[in-house]
């Protein structure tokens, strides 16, 4: 047995991840027998279906989709990504874990990647034993198959996952309703399902409504046809949640040749290069598509239709709005009298802080260092269970590091989203990091881990 | 407004905009049909257009603001907003006279310049004819050659290289590097024949920039006379165009490919926005991604680390994210790499000769200028609508309390290191 150590730290406030994983597991289908309609059920078969016997998701017809449910319970030779960042699970170890798995002599064994695996990221009593080590007081907890949602083309199907999503992210969040809250699948393919979904969710106390921005099937959120849904957002006082994703677009359909996010264009920046390679995918493809999405709704005014909508922009980093909003300024300024929409009542910048909250993972430095510009619209978010995924303790490192006030501090790490979704803090809090846990030997020695940081180790030959 | 400066301001990202006369006097008589062929801009009375192998990209924006060559000194930001849409506006002269260029020069406190192209930038490397694109890279470095002898202190450019066909980029590149005013080679960051700069393609190139000693010249545009799948602006500008775009049947469905949509499709009902987005995004996005695919992931700086890159006009605060990023990616995502891949791109980013255009109003560099000032160029995007002067630049620094030794360095002299020239000071109030 061995024994992963951590420097002692404490907190004197109550953390909130804006934005953590959860990966839908095959019993989300199960669940879904039971609570849907006949036509939903029948729809949801023909749309987007785990199939028990062959461990494959089918979607559109097409077997062998999606990001997920497929590989839980580990696979020999892989780090489950999705699931990977578990307590303790560093970014050094994870790296000397994918080193391992470069060679078969030293892969991981089923059971060891079975260990990986985090049962959290489907069940909620692991996750709230990791929460407690993680430094997470409170969480709002979001899909993965986020790149699979938008490109369902039965829109009664796409309702029906949606259903069937958010009844069991709902029954998940009711082990520690204090502590755990979920964002809402939404049916955007059919903007009045995507509306009924919103007012069934709210009812169960549901706080964010989750979007992709993204063009799939040329639905890019901001279409007219969609401001039923903003408006029962703003009477219900859901937060639209706008989350990005890497695009790989393996939901196109055949002749669909046009272009759906920015994020692909980092994917054809590897994919065309004729190198194995594919590090990239974690680099820009959520900034590409959290900047454009800011960007329209800034310059066109939306806020303006919909003054008492809130949005939080999840997982995209936080540094570009630094300079992003003073470009969205400017070029209203530049461009005041070649405008045709209705005049900004507002500079971009200020409708930005008074209707939105951006995320941040812990290993961003650059925004604690500008806490006057970031006070109010910052929100951390952990991203775990999904591999770049880290705990509050890393987060607070980095703060400290910058010497940012401990005032700032609980604002970012919690008091600007509790805001944000209208939650109030937990009755008790995590204090005091827990610096010890018990590894199996398999576990990395510090001397394999920084023999993995080599470059040369991490060939493939 | 700051009205005496001590030291040199070297602005690292000015433009040109290319003449008739390039393609009519400069361009070689067999290839002048072609050449105007292959890429010609069109500033007609009734209507604008870029011309890219033989196809017409109109433009999509108010053309009688000529927002590329607007500028003027003294203009403010607000001047440019209030220009009356309903009247043509001529473009400022300097932007391919270089007499005017040095008066406005002088105006700006800026005493040395780094010119780029304006229409080339946006679309030369769409060329698909290379044979055309050799022909057009002679006839646009012959030209700015030619400006720039006006003033050879003060004037330098970035050359034109014919990338459709590596054997003439390496030759013209070679070519250029015995003429004085060249002091880097023009990159786009975007996709060229559906590939990146990521692509082997290219090491050719990078190789050859390094034993020359010429940096790359990295400059975006917004991508708003070009198809999709080229670089971040078109798409951009897809998407506005949802904004406006009501459904025949209220609600339901929509877009080209809805799930749901209804057969009738859609329509625009209510006004346009008016005017471009992409120039807000994807400069900084498109050099974001050259510089962590390019440099960074496909390890363009490890392999070639004396190579000196200049990556303009795309805001530089994003300098330590994409870097923490990048780290993290060598530790998190599963390795798929047939070469050795850094892990330690902070120390790479510090050991490496690569530098960030900035502007002076960034508040990450104001806040934190010892992080920046030995990796940024100060640029003035002049004469295109959005240029601050160096006057305005400086106090803006100034005003932030960064002392005048860094305001130095970010306005002249790394730029001065970066393109080998030396600082000459011309304007002093």
């Amino acid at each position: 047995m061995r024994v992963q150590k951590f420097a002692p730290m404490t907190k004197n406030f109550a953390t909130f991840d804006c934005d953590a994983h959860v990966t839908e597991p095959p019993w989300l289908w199960d669940m879904a027998k039971d609570n849907l309609s006949r036509r939903e059920l029948q729809a949801l078969e023909e749309t987007m279906w785990f199939d028990s016997e062959s461990r494959q998701l089918i979607v559109n017809g097409k077997a062998g989709m999606g990001i997920g449910s497929q590989r839980i319970g580990g696979t020999p030779g892989m780090v489950n990504v999705l699931s990977l960042a578990g307590p303790g699970l560093k970014h050094d170890i994870q790296r000397t874990f994918n080193v391992r798995n470069v060679n078969p002599k030293t892969a991981l064994s089923k059971e060891q990647a079975a260990y990986l695996d985090h049962r959290g990221s489907y069940e909620p009593k692991p996750r709230l034993r990791d929460m407690d080590i993680q430094g997470i007081d409170q969480v709002m907890i979001i899909p993965t198959d986020i790149d699979t949602y938008p490109w369902l083309q039965n829109d009664v199907g796409a309702k029906a996952i949606c259903k069937a999503y958010n009844d069991w992210a709902y029954a998940y969040t009711q082990e520690n309703p204090e502590r755990l809250f979920f964002a809402a699948l939404l049916p955007m393919q059919n903007p009045k399902f995507a509306t009924e979904e919103l007012y069934r969710v709210a009812d169960r106390g549901c706080r964010v409504g989750l979007i992709r921005p993204i063009d799939a099937m040329g639905n890019y959120p901001i279409q007219p046809k969609y401001d039923g849904l903003w408006k029962a957002m703003e009477e219900t006082g859901m937060v639209y949640g706008m989350h990005p994703f890497p695009a790989f677009g393996s939901l196109k359909s055949a002749g669909y040749t046009e272009q759906h996010s920015g994020a692909e264009l980092i994917n054809l920046s590897m994919t065309s290069s004729g190198l194995p390679h594919v590090f990239l995918t974690n680099v820009q493809n959520f900034q590409a598509e959290a900047a454009l999405w800011v960007t329209m709704v800034l310059m066109s005014g939306f806020f303006e239709r919909f003054p008492k909508l809130k949005a939080a922009v999840f997982e995209a980093s936080s540094t570009w709005l630094s300079f992003l909003l003073d470009e969205c300024d400017k070029n209203h300024r530049l461009y005041r009298n070649d405008r045709r929409r209705y005049p900004l009542k507002r500079m971009p910048s200020e409708t930005f802080t008074e209707h939105c909250v951006t995320g941040f993972e812990g290993d961003e430095a650059p925004p604690s260092r500008l806490p006057e510009f970031y006070g109010d619209i910052l929100a951390w978010s952990s991203d775990v269970y999904h591999h770049d995924g880290d705990d509050a303790w890393r987060a607070i490192e980095t703060m400290r590091k910058c010497e940012l006030p401990e005032s700032y501090q609980s604002r970012f790490l919690g008091e600007n989203a509790r805001k944000m979704y209208n939650i109030k803090p937990p009755t008790k809090f995590i204090q005091d990091r827990i610096t010890e846990i018990e590894r199996p030997d398999w576990w990395p020695t510090e001397d394999e881990v920084q023999q993995a940081l080599k470059p040369e180790s991490a060939l493939r030959r | 407004m700051a009205t005496k400066k001590n030291f040199a301001v070297f602005d690292g990202d000015s433009h040109v905009v290319e003449p008739p006369e390039l393609w009519t006097k400069y361009l070689e008589p067999e290839y002048r049909t072609l050449g105007k062929f292959a890429l010609w801009r069109e500033e007609g009375k009734l209507g604008c257009y870029l011309k890219v192998n033989g196809k017409m990209f109109r433009d999509t924006m108010n053309s009688n603001i000529p927002r590329h060559a607007i500028w003027r000194p003294g203009m403010t930001w607000d001047e440019v907003g209030g220009l009356d849409p309903g009247v043509r506006h001529p473009m400022n002269e300097a932007a391919w006279n270089p007499q005017t260029r040095l008066h406005d020069m002088d105006a700006m406190g800026v005493d040395q310049a780094f010119l780029y192209p304006t229409w080339f930038a946006e679309g030369f490397h769409l060329v698909e004819d290379p044979d055309v694109a050799y022909a057009l890279a002679r006839a646009y470095n012959n030209w700015i050659a030619d400006f720039c002898k006006t003033a050879p202190d003060r004037l330098f450019a970035a050359a034109m290289v014919p990338l459709q066909n590596m054997d003439y980029a390496l030759e013209e590149l070679r070519r250029v590097a015995g003429i004085a005013c060249f002091r880097a080679a023009f990159l786009r960051p975007m996709f060229i024949e559906g590939r990146y700069f990521t692509h082997p393609y290219y090491d050719p190139m990078w190789a050859e920039l390094e034993t020359l000693g010429i940096a790359a010249a990295v400059h975006p545009t917004a991508g708003l006379w070009n198809p999709e799948w080229t670089s971040h602006g078109p798409f951009a500008e897809k998407v506005k165009g949802r904004l406006h775009q009501h459904n025949f049947l209220g609600v339901a469905g929509g877009g080209p490919f809805a799930g749901g949509g209804p057969a009738l499709g859609t329509f625009p009902a209510s006004p346009p926005l008016g005017h471009p987005i992409a120039p807000i995004l994807a400069p900084w996005l498109d050099n974001h991604m050259f510089v962590a695919s390019t440099l960074i992931g496909f390890t363009v700086m490890q392999r070639y680390p004396k190579m000196k890159v200049v990556v303009a006009h795309g805001k530089a605060s994003w300098m330590e994210e994409v870097i923490e990023k990048m780290e993290s990616s060598t530790r998190t995502i599963p390795l798929v790499h047939h070469y050795p891949v850094r892990t330690d791109a902070d120390e790479m980013w510090e050991e490496g000769h690569v530098m960030l255009g900035f502007d002076a109003e960034e508040r990450m560099i104001q806040r934190l200028p010892q992080n920046f000032e030995e990796k940024v160029v100060w640029g003035s995007h002049y004469p295109q609508h959005d240029t601050t002067s160096a006057w305005d630049a400086i106090q803006a620094l100034a005003k932030a309390n960064v002392n005048e030794a860094t305001i130095a360095r970010m306005l002249g002299a790394n730029a001065a290191e970066q393109f080998g020239v030396e600082l000459v000071q011309k304007v002093g109030v």
